[in-house]
């Protein structure tokens, strides 16, 4: 009987980050975590970097293009 | 409306908590204090909850709770053994030094072109969906992905290179 390989990615590890991750595969990536010292420690950056623009935000929107292009596409959206 | 902070998902948010909190006071029994003083002061808020997304809002306590530390430290200095005087010393360069990385931080963002930015804001800062965010730029959901992923990969690549001559983590020093 074939043996059933689950592929993990890059973008897995990004979207378990964002809380994005598919329910079936979080548990198989965060088995994979603790095998994968190098992959740990990019889910751990990219986890403090999210955490890092969300409290940084006031800052980030001080940026007056981007803040007009976000509000545009959330108006957008909205409507 | 009153909202209610769920045990079970109060307890998912803590090991990353605690993550962050180690990062902000690089100090093992600071950071366990961190997450006690952040935990209790967002279950005393717990009715300023919007609902959305938990683990957000308790970073947000995190680094005011953190700030508010360093501010209340520096007003009355930090009381310590004189065998531990020198660390002291060294966790105040520290403190100075992520007050800086925040700026890095940003700086580094700004300079991301547009699309990037937009990307980072839609998916990390507002909390959209990856389909959400799709549907709103008229792309597929595995060019968010990709987007985002280069996006941070670039804004990672920019905040090292600020910093590539400083010891340790780079990231870690960021927060």
């Amino acid at each position: 009987m074939a043996k059933v390989i689950e592929l993990l990615t890059r973008l897995d590890i990004d979207a378990l980050a964002d809380n994005q991750l598919a329910e079936g595969r979080v548990d198989s990536l965060r088995r994979y975590l603790k095998t994968d010292l190098g992959a740990l420690e990019d889910f751990a950056k990219m986890e403090t970097l999210n955490a890092a623009l969300q409290v940084l935000r006031p800052a980030i929107y001080s940026d007056h293009a981007l803040r007009d292009t976000v509000e545009r596409l959330l108006r957008r959206r909205a409507a | 409306m009153q909202n209610q902070i769920s045990t079970a998902e109060l307890n998912d948010c803590l090991p990353a908590l605690h993550r962050f909190a180690l990062q902000l006071t690089r100090n093992q029994d600071r950071a366990c204090d961190l997450v006690q003083d952040s935990v209790e002061r967002a279950l005393r808020k717990a009715h300023l909850f919007d609902g959305s997304n938990l683990r957000s809002w308790l970073f947000t306590i995190c680094r005011r709770v953190f700030l508010n530390q360093i501010r209340s430290e520096k007003a009355r200095g930090v009381a310590v053994d004189m065998d531990d005087a020198p660390q002291s010393r060294l966790a105040s360069a520290q403190t100075q030094e992520q007050t800086m990385h925040f700026n890095d931080v940003v700086d580094a963002f700004h300079e991301l072109p547009l699309n990037d930015r937009v990307i980072l804001s839609l998916v990390v800062i507002e909390g959209m969906k990856y389909e959400e965010a799709a549907e709103m730029l008229d792309v597929p959901v595995g060019t968010v992905r990709s987007r985002l992923s280069r996006a941070r990969n670039r804004l990672m690549t920019m905040i090292e290179g600020e910093n590539e001559e400083e010891v340790g983590t780079k990231l870690a020093a960021v927060v």
